[in-house]
C-alpha cells in the first residue's frame, strides 16, 4: 500500500502487504529481500477462495532457496525465478497481456524496483487498486532531470551530478508515479559553482 | 450546467425506427454550429406543450465530430409525464425546440486496453456516440446489445451490418439473453465495462463485475431516472420569501421552475448534482444516486429535481 504524506504529498510512504479479497489471480513479484514481505502475505492470507497464484522473482542463491521452501506447489501454482530486475521486467508486459481482469499484482522489493514493475502494470491498464506494493530493499533513488531529461538510478546522497548532463542536482521529495522518479533541479542554479557539501541521505 | 437554454434548434428528422423509439435530428435556428460534446453526453430538450413545460435529458446519438447537428432517440414512456408522448406527438420536421449545452456524466475512459459496453434497450443510446468515436479511433470495443425482439432494437441492424465481430445482439424474443458472469469472466486486463439499460441490469452487472474482481475504477454506468410522482407538498423558501406548491405529478425543481425561481441542473434524473440544494427543516424522501448516505441521514440537503418532501412540507434555504 501506498498513500500520501501531509506535506509532501507526492512522497510514497509504505505499508505492509494487505491481502485483497477480491482477487481471483494473484501474481506476486519479489526482488531480493523483498521476497519476506511476499511470504509474510501468504502466510497471513490463508486460503479464502480458490485462486491461482504465480510467483516471479530475481533473487541470490540464499534468498532462492528461501523461495523455494516457502512458496511451495501447495501455495504456488507457478514458481519463475528471473536472472535479474531486466530479464524479469523484460517478460511482464507478455505475461500481463495474457491476464484478465481480477488479476492483483503484489509487489516487494526495493524502491527502484516497486515502480519499474507498478509502470509495467499501468502500462497494461491497471489501475493502482490492482496492485499493492511494500518497500523492503534499497532506498536509492531514481532522479529525473528536468533539464537534460535523464533518469539517474541508484542515487543515495542529497546531491548528485545528473548521468545524462553531469550538472549538480539536488534530489527533492516530490516524487513521480508516472515516471517512477523523483524530481532532480540543478542545485547551483542561482550561483553556479556554489555547491554544498553533499550527504548520504538512503541506502 | 445550466438554467437558460443554449440553443433554439429546429427537427431535421424524425424517424420511428421502433415501435416505441423514435430518432429526431436538430440543426440550429441561426445556421450555426452546435457546441462540441464528447460521446456519452446527454443534453436536456426543452419542450411547451401549452401551459405545460417539460425538460428531459437525452443522450446525444450523432457524432461527435459533427457539430452541425445534434441526434437523440426517444423512447415513448406511454406512462410517463408526458415529454416523450409530446415527442412523438408533436414534434416533426421543422417544429423548433430549445436545447442545453451538453454535460456528460458517462464519459468513455479513453487509456483502456479494451472498452465493453453492455446495452439494455433504449440504454443503447449513449453506446452510438461511443461507437463512432471508438470506430474512428479503431479502438478495441465490443457492445453486448439486449434488446426485446429485432423489431425493437433500435439501430441493431446498422451496428451489427457496420461491426459484425465487435456487436452482439441477444433478442429475448428468440431466448438468447445475456450471460453477464461470462462476458465478465475473462476479459483481457486493462478492461473498462459500460453498462446502459434497466435498473436490474444495470444493478446485476455492477453486481457480477465486483464479484468478479473489477476494480470500480473500471465500472461506469448510467441509467435516466425519470421523477416518480408523490404527494403534493408546499416548500417554504427562506432566502426568497415564497412559498410554493409541489403538485403529484410534478417535480420539486418543475415546481420552482413554474415560479420562476432558477436554481442549476444537468441531467434532472438524480445524478449529476447540480441541483444539490439546502435544507433548512422537514423530512425529505430521497431518492437520487448522488447524495452519500451521510449526507442524506443528516437531513441536510436535497436533490429536488428527483427528490420530495417526506410529509406535507419542507423549508429550503433558497
Amino acid at each position: 500500500m501506498t498513500e500520501e504524506v501531509p506535506g509532501i504529498k507526492s512522497k510514497p510512504v509504505y505499508s505492509p502487504l494487505q491481502y485483497d479479497l477480491k482477487s481471483r489471480w494473484n501474481l506476486l513479484i519479489g526482488e531480493g529481500e523483498g521476497l519476506i514481505g511476499l511470504i509474510n502475505l501468504l502466510s497471513s492470507s490463508g486460503s479464502i477462495r480458490p485462486v491461482t497464484t504465480n510467483f516471479m522473482y530475481t533473487g541470490s542463491d540464499v534468498e532462492k532457496a528461501y523461495a523455494q521452501s516457502y512458496f511451495s506447489p501447495s501455495r504456488c501454482n507457478k514458481i519463475s525465478r528471473f536472472e535479474n530486475q531486466d530479464s524479469l521486467l523484460a517478460d511482464l508486459p507478455q505475461i500481463l497481456a495474457n491476464s484478465h481482469m481480477g488479476l492483483r499484482l503484489y509487489i516487494c522489493g526495493s524502491e527502484t524496483f516497486l515502480w519499474k514493475v507498478a509502470g509495467v502494470a499501468r502500462a497494461a491498464g491497471m489501475h493502482k487498486s490492482e496492485y499493492n506494493m511494500q518497500l523492503i530493499g534499497s532506498k536509492a533513488r531514481r532522479v529525473y532531470c528536468p533539464h537534460c531529461e535523464a533518469t539517474s538510478e541508484g542515487v543515495t546522497t542529497d546531491i548528485h551530478e545528473c548521468d545524462g548532463c553531469g550538472l549538480p542536482l539536488v534530489n527533492c521529495d516530490h516524487f513521480s508515479r508516472e515516471m517512477g522518479a523523483y524530481l532532480g533541479f540543478r542545485v547551483d542554479a542561482e550561483v553556479h559553482g556554489e555547491i554544498p557539501e553533499r550527504q548520504e541521505l538512503y541506502r | 450546467m445550466s438554467t437558460a437554454f443554449s440553443y433554439t434548434a429546429r427537427v431535421t428528422r424524425a424517424d420511428q425506427i421502433t415501435p416505441l423509439i423514435k430518432h429526431f435530428s436538430f440543426e440550429r435556428v441561426d445556421g450555426k454550429p452546435f457546441g462540441p460534446f464528447s460521446a456519452g453526453s446527454h443534453a436536456v430538450i426543452g419542450m411547451r406543450d401549452g401551459s405545460e413545460s417539460y425538460k428531459n435529458p437525452y443522450s446525444l446519438v450523432g457524432s461527435s465530430n459533427n457539430f452541425m447537428e445534434y441526434q437523440i432517440a426517444v423512447r415513448l414512456e406511454s406512462n410517463g409525464r408526458g415529454g416523450s408522448l409530446y415527442m412523438h406527438n408533436n414534434v416533426e420536421i421543422g417544429t423548433e425546440l430549445e436545447i442545453g449545452n451538453p454535460y456528460n456524466l458517462f464519459p468513455v475512459y479513453k487509456p483502456a486496453k479494451k472498452h465493453l459496453m453492455l446495452a439494455g434497450g433504449v440504454g443503447i443510446t449513449p453506446f452510438m456516440a461511443y461507437i463512432d468515436e471508438m470506430g474512428l479511433m479503431n479502438s478495441n470495443f465490443e457492445l453486448h446489445y439486449s434488446i426485446r425482439d429485432f423489431e425493437h432494437g433500435a439501430f441493431a441492424k446498422e451496428l451489427r451490418d457496420k461491426y459484425p465481430k465487435q456487436v452482439k445482439l441477444y433478442i429475448q424474443a428468440d431466448d438468447v439473453m445475456a450471460n453477464f458472469n461470462k462476458i465478465l469472466n475473462s476479459q483481457p486486463l486493462g478492461t473498462h465495462v459500460y453498462v446502459c439499460g434497466p435498473h436490474r441490469m444495470v444493478g446485476d452487472v455492477l453486481r457480477i463485475a465486483d464479484d468478479l474482481g473489477w476494480p470500480t475504477t473500471s465500472i461506469h454506468s448510467e441509467e435516466f431516472k425519470a421523477p416518480d410522482p408523490g404527494n403534493p407538498f408546499t416548500v417554504t423558501l427562506t432566502k426568497s420569501h415564497r412559498e410554493v406548491n409541489v403538485r403529484a405529478r410534478e417535480s420539486l425543481l418543475e415546481a420552482l421552475e413554474q415560479a420562476n425561481i432558477e436554481i442549476p441542473y444537468s441531467c434532472r434524473g438524480g445524478a449529476c448534482g447540480f441541483c444539490k440544494t439546502e435544507v433548512v427543516d422537514g423530512e425529505i424522501d430521497h431518492r437520487d444516486y448522488y447524495l452519500t448516505d451521510a449526507e442524506k441521514a443528516s437531513g441536510k440537503f436535497m436533490m429536488p429535481c428527483i427528490s420530495r418532501a417526506q410529509g406535507k412540507h419542507l423549508t429550503l434555504d433558497i
